[in-house]
């Protein structure tokens, strides 16, 4: 197997995860830990693919998923997709400027996209909906963004392995 | 000496011995006290007996424990792993149990019920966590349509907002897109409940002058044709008044908390008319 092929094989095993903890956020989640809000597992893939793989990938991992998001909950779709793509825009300007590779790297950006894509969400409610969200959840957001944080260096190794950065975008962080 | 010496000496002591167990034979064994001289070496023995048991016994118990220690060992292990498998088995039990009375409400409440109900499972709920909804495992096959009510015995939950062959999903009261018709119990005065965080729902459209208060209770009004009428939603926590304007703000808190159902009813057919219909058709026929 080519590295070609079998980063497309791995791209293809992300989709597959992202599904997998799509269906155990929404189920076990909450019969395990409720009322503790979930850390948005599923958004450390999106996360990863963004961070260490092309924007074709990445755009991928925004767009084919959404069908699935929108199965999975009742927000509208174009708030789903303005939402990951304010996140993709944050990781990418991120990436281009500062990348290091390593847990502590990606457990922030992981945080912090979280924050970014709640925050994106409310303002597109506020600016678009008749009824809007009047009460964000700002403590919500917060403890969201701290568990992410605190539970991804649990499954970075995978990600890792499943999204191996290559030199173009070391050499791009370095440069930038 | 003599042809025949006599040794009246020894013949003496021949008969004595003789005679003495033929003497003793003849000795009955009296009930009762022992006798004054058998006393003291009754007690000596029985005295030295139960000494000697007891050091015995002592001797005996410290040998066995010492040679059973890794019997006692084994058995102890064994009772440990035994006791917390019962006692996991009790929690189970427990669960169950809580699950059972639980789910017999909800067949309770289905059966006194006028009103043509469904029961389903919650079997998820929504993943982007800006909205509250539920998916619960009962579809368009079960009977399930759009916009349906969906209670418990405690209160509303919410109402049908998709449904699918084997799946639905509720968007419960508490979700910023969700108004429900409903009045104040004990004034009758009457508003729209609208979802405004995971936990609270406003009470809108009140007039200024309708007399509400913390803890009066919100019903449904059963108008809209989804919910039964005169189902509980939720207790009044909040009431602001402001110095002007026409209305008045009231916060509401549900009754039942959408994160602790399990299994819930759909209300597949109101039958709040019915008894007013009867009696309808009484008065035409009387006409």
């Amino acid at each position: 197997m080519t590295d070609k092929e079998k980063s497309n094989s791995y791209f293809i095993l992300n989709i597959l995860l992202l599904i997998f903890i799509c269906l155990f956020e929404t189920s076990f989640w909450h019969w395990l830990f409720s009322p503790i809000p979930s850390p948005m597992l599923w958004m450390s893939v999106s996360v990863a693919v963004m961070l260490y793989r092309s924007t074709l990938e990445s755009l991928i991992v925004i767009y084919l998923p959404c069908l699935l998001y929108f199965t999975l909950s009742t927000e509208p779709l174009g708030f789903t997709l303005f939402g990951l793509t304010a996140v993709s825009i944050f990781i990418k300007l991120l990436r281009d400027r500062i990348f290091i590779p390593g847990k502590l790297y990606f457990a922030s950006v992981y945080a912090a996209s979280i924050l970014i894509f709640h925050i994106f969400f409310f303002l597109i409610s506020i600016l678009t909906e008749v009824k809007p969200h009047s009460h964000p959840q700002v403590w919500k957001w917060f403890v969201q963004a701290f568990l992410a944080f605190a539970i991804s260096p649990l499954f970075y190794s995978l990600l890792e392995k499943l999204n191996p950065p290559d030199e173009s975008i070391r050499e791009g962080g370095s440069n930038g | 000496m003599g042809f025949f010496p006599i040794d009246f000496k020894k013949i003496f002591i021949i008969c004595l011995l003789i005679a003495i167990p033929m003497i003793a034979i003849n000795i009955q064994r009296n009930e009762g006290e022992l006798s004054f001289f058998l006393k003291p070496i009754f007690l000596t023995t029985t005295f030295f007996q139960n000494s000697i048991t007891n050091y015995s016994d002592s001797v005996q118990k410290t040998t066995s424990l010492y040679l059973n220690l890794i019997n006692i060992k084994k058995n102890n292990r064994e009772l440990t792993e035994k006791m917390a498998r019962l006692e996991a088995e009790l929690l189970k039990f427990t669960s169950v149990q809580l699950e059972n009375s639980r789910l017999n409400d909800l067949l309770e409440f289905k059966k006194a019920s006028p009103h043509k109900l469904l029961g389903t499972r919650v079997i998820g709920y929504d993943l982007l966590g800006q909205h509250t909804t539920l998916f619960i495992d009962k579809g368009k096959s079960d009977g399930i349509m759009t916009g349906q009510a969906v209670i418990t015995p405690n209160g509303v939950i919410g109402s049908i907002l998709n449904t699918e062959d084997h799946f639905s999903q509720v968007l419960t009261l508490t979700d910023s897109y969700s108004a429900i018709d409903a009045v104040v119990e004990r004034s009758q005065a009457r508003g729209i409940v609208e979802g405004a965080s995971p936990s609270i729902c406003k009470l809108k459209y009140l007039q200024r002058t309708d007399d509400i208060h913390v803890d009066d209770l919100i019903i449904t009004t059963g108008l809209d044709g989804i919910f039964p009428k005169g189902f509980p939603i939720g207790k009044v926590i909040k009431v602001d008044k402001k110095d002007y304007g026409i209305s008045q703000e009231v916060q509401v808190a549900p009754l039942v908390s959408t994160f602790d159902a399990e299994a819930v009813l759909v209300v597949l057919k109101t039958n709040d008319n019915a008894e007013l219909d009867t009696k309808m058709k009484e008065l035409s026929l009387k006409d």
